[in-house]
């Protein structure tokens, strides 16, 4: 794994050239949905508020998965962002960069001792997803699918060590 | 891309519920969870190769019914959107393109329909809300409305979902 990427602190933007994933379950057909890029209750109570993204190049899918729990059978997918995509998606009416994708250090629960399992250093978030008071809900739910509309073009699948390819 | 197993697949096929209700079909435990879910992996597989071995509505049938013996939505909104899918596919006299279905974190169902520039959603809420949310790629246009599941469908959402009618090419 390349290791030229220093992780930053949380909430600090990462350079515009690095890729990013996102875990995916994967809808009916196989894709990314918009359900994907929606925020839990935990990202709502998170001081970022933001869906989970992880550097391709200091985490692995596999690695990704393990910081699951329970939920890891449920991950098959990935999408591939170019940060600087994501940063560009827009709508007409909005003067202002709605998304952005920023570190987002891991903590071991309820501590503040850094999370050091193999991968964790690759955490970020996608910033922008909860929509602001000010947001009409229309352009909050366009830029929604546009983010997935980018997912989809680079979705992969994740391959267990315990399937055959 | 790994196919899928035979016995992946005969098993999907054995544990598809009945099109017209979402009952429930497995006494699931903790093991059977584990199962369901590779059963799905399995039945997500196939239809990424194309292999159609469930008609349309059935897949979403089965989906709706594997989220909720996993846990993933409650047997209400399984319902909820089950409903509203056939009152929608009604409107149509049953030829509108049956969706693309998905699950959210907070027990959500999010349907899907895409064709060419054209994006339409309709997100069922764990509380009973469903919203509709559509969108023209090309244009910009968007749209919203709400579904009411006790009232006849709206002529802005027949509009709508006439977009997305089954042809014959």
């Amino acid at each position: 794994m390349i290791d030229d990427l220093i992780p930053g602190e949380t909430g600090t933007s990462l350079p515009d050239e690095e890729q990013v994933f996102r875990l995916i379950k994967g809808s009916m057909d196989g894709k990314a949905s918009e359900a994907d890029f929606s925020l839990s209750t935990s990202d709502k109570l998170a001081s970022l508020r933001s869906v989970s993204v992880w550097s391709k190049k200091l985490t692995s899918p596999l690695q990704a998965i393990e910081f699951r729990g329970d939920g890891k059978n449920l991950y098959q997918l990935y999408s591939l962002l170019n940060v600087s995509e994501v940063r560009q998606l827009s709508f007409p009416g909005l003067d202002m960069q709605p998304l952005d994708v920023v570190w987002d250090k891991l903590f071991i629960d309820g501590s503040n001792i850094l999370d050091n399992r193999p991968g964790a250093e690759g955490h970020s978030g996608i910033t922008g997803l909860e929509k602001p008071p000010m947001m009409e809900r229309r352009i909050f739910k366009a830029l929604r699918t546009r983010l997935t509309d980018l997912a989809n073009e680079r979705l992969e699948r994740i391959y267990k060590e315990t399937e055959s390819i | 891309m790994r196919q899928p197993s035979r016995s992946g697949i005969e098993a999907a096929q054995a544990h598809v519920p009945k099109v017209s209700t979402v009952e429930p079909y497995y006494d699931f435990s903790t093991s059977h969870t584990a199962a369901l879910s590779a059963i799905r992996n399995e039945l997500s597989a196939a239809n990424i190769l194309g292999l159609r071995m469930l008609s349309r509505p059935q897949q979403l049938n089965y989906y709706l019914g594997t989220a909720r013996d996993l846990g993933e939505i409650s047997p209400h909104t399984a319902q909820f959107a089950l409903s509203a899918w056939i009152k929608l596919s009604a409107e149509l006299r049953g030829l509108l393109q049956v969706p693309d279905a998905a699950t959210g974190s907070e027990g959500e169902v999010l349907y899907s329909w895409d064709r060419n520039e054209h994006h339409l959603e309709l997100e069922i809420f764990a509380n009973d809300k469903a919203e509709f949310f559509y969108l023209n790629r090309v244009s910009n246009e968007t749209w919203e409305d709400e579904l009411q599941p006790t009232t006849p469908i709206s002529e802005p959402i027949a509009e709508k979902i006439a977009l997305f009618k089954l042809t014959d090419d």
